[in-house]
C-alpha cells in the first residue's frame, strides 16, 4: 500500500525533513506549554501564596499580642492591658478580612478560608469573654471597695467605741465607779479590742487570700468574722446606753454587709476564674488554629514549589529526551533519505554505465553485423538464382515423372486383371480337388467292401479247412485247396489294406491341395486389392506431380520477387550500418555524460572514475578487438590506433569532452559500404 | 501224459486273445462264424454273453476273455465266434468261443511243442495242455473242455439239457 522505494525524489527528502521539523515543533510546543504552567505556578507562589503566608504570619503575630495582653489584663486586670488587648484583637480582626479578602480572590483556598472563619469565631468568642471579665473586674472592683469600705468603717466604728469605752473607764476609774461598772467596762473595752484584732486579721487574711487568688480561704474566713458578731453581741447585752446599743447595731449592720460583700467577692472572684479558663481554653484553640494556618500557608507553598520542581524536571527530562530522539531520527532519516536516494542513483549509474557500455559493444556489433548482412544479401542472390535454375531442373523432372506414374498406372490395371483372371480360375481348381476328395470317398467305400470280403473269404477258407480235418484222409485234398482260399483271401485282404492306405494318402493330399488353393485364392484376392490401391496411389501421384508443376512456376516467380527483395535488403543493409556509427558516436557521447554523472554523484574521486575508466577501456578494447577481424582486410593499422586513443581519452574525461569520432574506429570503415 | 500230447500234436486252429496267440485242435472246432446277434440269457455267470441261433440251433456263446479273466473289449469287424464241440459231463455240446480274431490253422508237430510251465499268465495251469512254438513265436494250446467244466458252466449246461430234451 505505501512503498517509500518507489516515491518520488524530492517527496523523500521533503518527508524526511519535513519529519525532523515535525518533531522539533511538538518538542518546542510541548516545552512552551511546560514552560508557561512553571511560570503560571511560580506566579501562583509570588502573588497568591506568598500574601497568604504573609497574611498568616500577621494574623498570628497580631494574635499573639492581643492573647499576651489578653493574659496581662488577666493578671493585672488593668485598664491599658484590656485597652491593648482589644486594640490588638481588632488588628487581628483587620488581618484577617485582610486575609479573607485575599483567599476569596484564588480558588481552592476553602481550607484556609473555612479555618480563617472559625479563627474569627474564636476571636469573637474570646473578644466576649474578655469583655465580660471586664465587667466582671469592675463589679469585683466596686465590691472590693465596697468590702473595703465596710472593713474600714467597721474598724473604725470599733476602734471609736474601743476609745470611747477607753475614755469612760478612766472617767469611771477617775470618777470611781463601782467596780461592776469598771468591770463590764473592761470587759466591753476587751471584747472591743478583741473584735477590732480580729477585724484587722479577717483583713489582713482577706488581702491575703485575694493576693495568693485563694477564693477557698476568702470564703472561710468569713466564719471567723461570726467570732465578732458574738463579742459584738455579748457587749451589747452589756450596753444599755441606747447610743451604743445603735452605735453596736451599726457596726453589727456593716459587720453583716462586710461579711455579705466578702462572700460576693469570693463569688465573683470565681465566676473571673471561670471566665478566665474559657478565655484561656478559647486563646489555646486559636493558637492552634493560628498555628495551623501558617503550616497550611506554608505546606501549600511547599506543595506549589514540589509540583512546579517537578514539573520543571519533568519537561527537563522530556526536553533531553525529545532531543535526543530528534537526533536519533533526524541522523536515521538523513542516512535512510540519504541511503534511498544515493544508492539507487549509485545503481542507475552503474547500470546506465554498463548499458552505455554494452550500447556501443552492441553499436559495433550492429555494424559488423550490416556489413556481413549486406555480404550476405549478395549470396544470397547468387543462391537465389542457383536455386531459379535448379527449380527448372526439378520441373523437367517433375514432367518426367508424371509421365512415369501414368505409365506405372497403367501396369497396375494389368496386374490388377490377371490377379482377378488367377482368381477365378482358383475357384475352378478347388471345385476339381473337391470331386477328387468325393472320388477317393467312394473308392474308400468300395476298398472296404473288398476287405470285408477277403476277411469272409479267410473264415470261408478256415470252415473249410476245419472240415477238411474232419474229413480226415478225405478230405487231403480239399485242405490244400482251402488253404489256397485262405492264401488268396489274405492276399486280397492286403491289396486291399494297400490300396486303402494309397486312397488315404491322396485324401490327404486333395485337401492339402485344397488348404494351398483357399491360400492362394486369399493371396490373389490381396495381390487384387494392393494392385487397385497401387492404381489408386499412382493416380494420387500424378495429379500431385502435376501439381507440383503448378507449385514450381510459383516458386519461380516467388525467388524473381525475392531477388528484387534481397537487392532492397543489400541497400537497408548500407543504411543499418550507418546508422550504426552514429549510434556508437551517441553511445559515446553519452559515456561521456555518464562520467560527468558519477563525478556529481562521487565527487571528484580520482579512484573510482579511474576503475571505471579503465573497466570502459577494457569493454571498448574489447569491442574493437571484436571487430577486428572484420576490418582486418581492409585497414590493419587503423584497428590499433583507437583502442589506445579511447582509454586516453576516457581517462581523461574529467578535463576535455571526447568527440565520437576520436573513439569510434568503425567510422572509417564505413564509408566503405 | 502221453496220451495227451499225442492228442494235442496236430493241426489246431490259432486265434487272438490280446497280443497272445492261443490254439485249440482243429478236430474241437464245429465251425468258425462272424459276429452274430447275442441273446442275452439272465441269471448266467459274467462271461456267459448269451445264446446265438445257429441255422436253428441255439448254442450259448463264451467270452474267453472274460473267462480268462482278462480285460473286456468292445466287438469290431475282427471279432470271430468259434463254435467247438466240447463233452460237458458226457454230453457233446455245441458252444460259441468269442475270440478278437482267428488267426489260420497250423500244423503243429510234436517236438514242436512244450508241456506248459507251472506258472501261467492269464489262464489257470490247467486250461493249457503245452506251449506250441512256430517260427520265433509261442502258440498256447488250450485244453477245451477243461475250459469249458468248470462248475458254472456244467450247471449251465445241466439246466440246457433239461429244456432241451424236454424239447426232444
Amino acid at each position: 500500500m505505501f512503498n517509500f522505494s518507489k516515491m518520488k525524489l524530492s517527496l523523500k527528502i521533503a518527508l524526511g525533513i519535513g519529519l525532523v521539523v515535525m518533531l522539533f515543533v511538538v518538542l518546542a510546543v510541548y516545552t512552551v506549554i511546560n514552560l508557561s504552567k512553571i511560570n503560571n505556578d511560580i506566579t501562583d507562589l509570588s502573588v497568591k501564596y506568598a500574601p497568604i503566608v504573609e497574611g498568616v504570619a500577621a494574623v498570628e503575630k497580631a494574635y499573639l499580642e492581643a492573647n499576651l495582653y489578653s493574659k496581662a489584663y488577666v493578671i493585672r486586670a488593668d485598664e491599658n492591658s484590656y485597652k491593648n488587648a482589644e486594640k490588638y484583637k481588632n488588628k487581628t480582626n483587620e488581618d484577617i478580612h485582610k486575609l479573607e479578602k485575599l483567599v476569596n480572590k484564588f480558588q481552592n483556598m476553602n481550607a484556609i478560608s473555612n479555618k480563617l472563619e472559625d479563627f474569627e469565631n474564636l476571636l469573637h468568642e474570646g473578644e466576649a469573654l474578655l469583655k465580660n471579665m471586664k465587667e466582671k473586674n469592675i463589679e469585683l472592683d466596686k465590691l472590693m471597695a465596697e468590702g473595703n469600705e465596710y472593713g474600714k468603717a467597721l474598724s473604725y466604728d470599733l476602734t471609736i467605741y474601743s476609745t470611747m469605752q477607753a475614755q469612760k473607764l478612766k472617767k469611771g476609774l477617775r470618777s470611781g465607779d463601782s467596780m461592776d461598772i469598771i468591770s463590764r467596762r473592761v470587759t466591753k473595752m476587751l471584747f472591743a479590742n478583741d473584735s477590732l484584732d480580729l477585724i484587722k486579721t479577717y483583713r489582713i487574711n482577706v488581702l491575703n487570700a485575694i493576693l495568693k487568688n485563694d477564693n477557698k480561704q476568702l470564703k472561710d474566713n468569713t466564719a471567723s468574722l461570726d467570732k465578732i458578731y458574738s463579742d459584738v453581741d455579748m457587749i451589747l447585752a452589756m450596753t444599755t446606753k441606747d447610743v451604743d446599743i445603735t452605735r453596736l447595731n451599726k457596726i453589727k449592720d456593716n459587720l453583716k454587709k462586710y461579711q455579705q460583700t466578702i462572700l460576693n467577692i469570693a463569688q465573683a472572684r470565681l465566676k473571673l476564674d471561670e471566665i478566665e479558663q474559657n478565655r484561656e481554653n478559647v486563646a489555646n484553640r486559636a493558637l492552634i488554629f493560628t498555628e495551623a494556618l501558617s503550616t497550611s500557608g506554608i505546606n501549600s507553598i511547599k506543595d506549589n514549589s514540589t509540583k512546579v520542581a517537578k514539573v520543571q524536571t519533568q519537561v527537563k527530562d522530556f526536553v533531553f529526551a525529545g532531543l535526543f530522539i530528534c537526533i536519533f531520527l533526524a541522523t536515521l532519516g538523513c542516512l535512510v533519505v540519504v541511503n534511498s536516494i544515493a544508492k539507487p542513483i549509485n545503481k542507475i549509474v552503474k547500470k546506465l554505465d554498463d548499458s552505455s557500455n554494452a550500447v556501443t559493444d552492441a553499436s559495433g556489433k550492429i555494424s559488423l553485423s550490416s556489413q556481413q548482412l549486406a555480404s550476405g544479401s549478395a549470396e544470397q542472390a547468387s543462391s537465389i538464382e542457383e536455386t531459379s535454375s535448379t527449380l527448372e531442373e526439378s520441373s523437367s523432372m517433375v514432367r518426367q515423372n508424371t509421365e512415369n506414374t501414368n505409365q506405372a498406372a497403367g501396369l497396375a490395371k494389368q496386374t490388377k486383371f490377371a490377379a482377378d483372371k488367377g482368381y477365378a480360375e482358383m475357384n475352378e481348381m478347388m471345385g476339381s480337388m473337391q470331386e477328387i476328395k468325393k472320388s477317393s470317398d467312394e473308392i474308400g467305400k468300395i476298398i472296404k467292401v473288398i476287405d470285408e470280403m477277403a476277411f469272409q473269404t479267410n473264415i470261408l477258407s478256415l470252415n473249410a479247412a476245419v472240415e477238411a480235418a474232419r474229413a480226415g484222409e478225405a478230405g487231403k485234398g480239399f485242405a490244400v485247396v482251402a488253404e489256397e482260399v485262405r492264401s488268396l483271401a489274405q492276399r486280397s485282404a492286403q491289396a486291399a489294406k494297400d490300396t486303402a492306405e494309397i486312397i488315404e494318402n491322396n485324401i490327404h493330399l486333395s485337401e492339402q491341395g485344397v488348404s494351398v488353393a483357399q491360400r492362394v485364392n486369399s493371396s490373389l484376392i490381396e495381390i487384387n486389392d494392393q494392385a487397385q490401391k497401387v492404381s489408386d496411389l499412382l493416380d494420387e501421384v500424378s495429379t500431385a506431380s502435376q501439381e507440383q508443376a503448378q507449385g514450381i512456376s510459383q516458386i519461380n516467380n516467388a525467388i524473381s520477387q525475392m531477388e528484387q527483395i534481397v537487392q532492397n535488403n543489400a541497400t537497408t543493409a548500407e543504411q543499418g550500418a550507418n546508422a550504426a556509427d552514429s549510434m556508437s558516436a551517441q553511445a559515446v557521447n553519452m559515456k561521456t555524460i555518464i562520467n560527468e554523472l558519477i563525478i556529481m554523484i562521487n565527487g571528484a574521486n580520482q579512484n573510482t572514475v579511474v576503475d571505471r575508466c579503465s573497466a570502459a577501456t577494457a569493454q571498448q578494447s574489447k569491442q574493437v578487438q571484436n571487430i577486428k577481424p572484420v576490418q582486418a582486410p581492409k585497414k590493419d593499422q587503423s584497428a590499433h590506433k583507437p583502442v589506445s586513443k579511447i582509454k586516453k581519452d576516457l581517462c581523461s574525461n574529467n578535463t576535455k569532452v571526447v568527440s565520437p569520432e576520436d573513439v569510434i574506429p568503425l567510422e572509417d570503415d564505413t564509408e566503405g559500404f | 501224459m502221453d496220451l495227451q500230447v499225442q492228442i494235442q500234436a496236430g493241426k489246431h486252429l490259432t486265434f487272438f486273445l490280446g497280443k497272445e496267440d492261443y490254439g485249440i485242435p482243429i478236430l474241437k472246432v464245429k465251425e468258425i462264424i462272424g459276429l452274430m446277434e447275442i441273446t442275452y440269457v439272465p441269471r448266467t455267470p459274467e462271461f456267459i454273453k448269451g445264446v446265438i441261433n445257429l441255422r436253428g440251433k441255439i448254442v450259448p456263446i463264451m467270452d474267453l476273455r472274460l473267462k480268462f479273466g482278462m480285460k473286456e473289449k468292445d466287438y469290431n469287424e475282427r471279432t470271430c465266434i468259434i463254435v467247438v464241440e466240447v463233452f460237458i459231463n458226457g454230453v457233446e455240446r455245441q458252444l460259441g468261443i468269442v475270440v478278437d480274431s482267428v488267426s489260420e490253422v497250423l500244423n503243429i508237430n510234436e517236438k514242436d511243442i512244450e508241456p506248459a510251465p507251472k506258472f501261467g499268465a492269464n489262464v489257470s495251469d490247467n486250461f493249457l495242455t503245452g506251449m506250441g512254438k512256430v517260427k520265433d513265436r509261442v502258440v498256447m494250446l488250450l485244453d477245451i473242455e477243461q475250459v469249458v467244466n468248470s462248475d458254472e458252466m456244467v450247471s449251465l449246461f445241466d439246466s440246457q439239457q433239461q429244456e432241451v430234451t424236454v424239447e426232444e
